[in-house]
């Protein structure tokens, strides 16, 4: 596959943009604490808990529906 | 078939527990109606099940409550929930059923009728017709037969259909070189047997994809031949999904922020980045999760249809990434639904009751009721954007390269509104998502000239990699 200047272009602001995402949603970790992870089930069950400022919430994402 | 049956059966009672009475009288029930062969009694006991499943169950629980205290399966309450995929199994069944019936009174046989491609059907080398309709006879002592010669001729429209041309080349490929005959009857195919089969198959039964019942009895009277390094190398694929996944859950906690309601004490840009990423992570659960469950029908020698033929940041387009989220149900409702309807002609209009019963069949929630009215409303606007740049002949006034730059601005504003449907069905909610996109609009010019400046660049990229599908014979509609 050829890449063009102007795809390579949107390909860097792509990938920047990407790296800037993480690095802001680390830094709101960082602020409001880190999530606990108990890995008594990989997928299905995982326990979140917020020591700083979200103290008290203990959040388990599941997976939504399975119809989708 | 009656083993498949009996062991769906057996499966069954493992999953839904003393709730398999339950549902085995629903489907008794549905497969009498069936009987009928009437559409709209097939589609009003469906619709009725889809409304009353929930509070009949409820009310069951209040008046038998030692009924509780039976073994309740592995899924207990949420029997309810997966059934919903039965139900759309169960229609498959009586509309295929009803389809048969109606082209044996008009004289037509099925895969005459739908290989409009190759012609007849002594000709037809595609195989397209398999997938639509499988060739069944109108009496039991009359066996059709199939005669494939010369060389296959798998065009690039079938393998958008299927997908699997890896494997499936090689399956028709054989069929070519012999005259393939099969032995099945209407009474055999559109049996009990079938039917139990079907709608409670092992591999299928909890989370899909949504095979049709024609796809599903043709591969089971004439199997497929999978390879087996198609199946590993999906295998291999399903790993590297469910480890990307665990690896984004690990670094970033995207959906214990959302859940932690703290969205309002970030900054607008902070809130995007969390939604794109709950987005994501929603996308990468329900292809670790369909991807899983047609590794098994592939290992059974069953092959269904794929669901999530791109990623999700893939898309630009409404119609476009309907195609391809859900395809297996997106193939379903274009078979039962969109094509009864008056297909294109009328796509403006038959728009809204099929995503209203897209809407009902995920959930009765005023979230996908809004998501549902949302998605029908740009895919009418959509729609028209397409035929009003066809009537002006836009592309030849203004040239590839102009028309390319309008595609990916439209489409810039194409992918944010589609982020924000999704957020409010899937993610955020109505009120939430609304907060953000007045708060997007309130931000300050350079924030919302930057949010534009990446999303062109997106579907910049997107058109190169249609592009480069095309160059090397790939043709997706979606």
């Amino acid at each position: 596959m050829r890449v063009s200047a102007g795809t390579g272009v949107c390909l860097f602001i792509l990938v920047v943009t990407l790296a800037h995402s993480i690095y802001v949603i680390h830094r709101i970790q960082s602020i409001h604490g880190k999530p606990y992870f108990s890995f008594n089930n990989l997928i299905y069950i995982r326990g979140k808990e917020f020591p700083g400022p979200l103290s008290g919430q203990r959040l388990v994402p599941t997976f939504p529906q399975l119809s989708g | 078939m009656r083993q498949r049956g009996l062991l769906a059966l057996i499966f069954g009672l493992f999953i839904y527990g003393f709730n398999l009475f339950k549902v085995c009288f629903l489907l008794s029930a549905n497969f009498a109606l069936g009987r009928y062969k009437m559409p709209s009694i097939s589609w009003s006991a469906v619709i009725i099940m889809i409304l009353w499943l929930k509070p009949m169950e409820h009310f069951f629980s209040i008046q038998f409550p030692s009924f509780k205290s039976l073994p309740q399966g592995v899924l207990g309450d949420y029997w309810v929930i997966v059934f919903n995929l039965s139900i759309l199994r169960v229609l498959s069944f009586n509309m295929d059923f009803y389809y048969h019936h109606k082209d044996i009174i008009s004289g037509k046989d099925s895969f005459q009728r739908d290989c409009v491609k190759c012609g007849p059907e002594e000709d037809c080398l595609c195989g397209r017709a398999r997938v639509a309709h499988p060739p069944i006879s109108s009496t039991k002592s009359m066996p059709i037969q199939i005669v494939l010669k010369g060389e296959p001729n798998i065009s690039s429209e079938y393998k958008s259909v299927t997908d699997n041309s890896m494997h499936w080349g090689d399956q028709i490929k054989m069929l070519g070189e012999k005259c393939v005959t099969l032995q099945m009857t209407a009474a055999e195919c559109f049996s009990v047997d079938a039917y139990f089969a079907y709608v409670l198959y092992p591999p299928l039964l909890l989370a899909g994809p949504i095979m049709t019942f024609n796809d599903f009895s043709w591969q089971v009277f004439s199997p497929l031949k999978i390879k087996v390094t198609y199946c590993i190398t999906y295998a291999v694929r399903w790993t590297l999904a469910l480890l990307s996944m665990e690896l984004l859950q690990h670094l970033i906690h995207v959906v214990a922020i959302k859940e932690a309601r703290v969205l309002d004490k970030l900054s607008v840009h902070a809130v995007c980045y969390v939604s794109f990423w709950n987005l994501m992570l929603l996308w990468l659960k329900l292809l670790v999760v369909w991807r899983f469950f047609r590794l098994a029908a592939l290992f059974d020698g069953i092959d269904c249809q794929d669901n999530m033929g791109r990623c999700m940041v893939n898309n630009h387009s409404v119609a476009g990434f309907w195609r391809g989220w859900h395809r297996s149900f997106n193939a379903w409702i274009v078979r039962y639904m969109y094509i009864p309807l008056g297909g294109s002609a009328k796509g403006h209009l038959n728009a809204w009751p099929i995503f209203f019963f897209v809407a009902i069949w995920h959930d009765v929630d005023i979230r996908l009721l809004s998501w549902a009215l949302l998605i029908g409303l740009v895919l009418v606007i959509e729609g028209l954007i397409f035929k009003i740049e066809d009537k002006l002949k836009l592309r030849e006034r203004l040239g590839a390269f102009l028309i390319n730059q309008v595609h990916a601005a439209t489409g810039a504003l194409g992918m944010l509104v589609l982020s924000l449907i999704n957020l409010v069905g899937y993610v955020l909610g109505l009120e939430e998502t609304r907060r953000l996109a007045s708060r997007i609009a309130s931000e300050s010019a350079v924030f919302v000239v930057s949010l534009f400046i990446i999303l062109y660049a997106a579907v910049q990229l997107q058109i190169s990699i249609r592009r480069w599908e095309v160059s090397r014979g790939v043709c997706k509609n979606y």
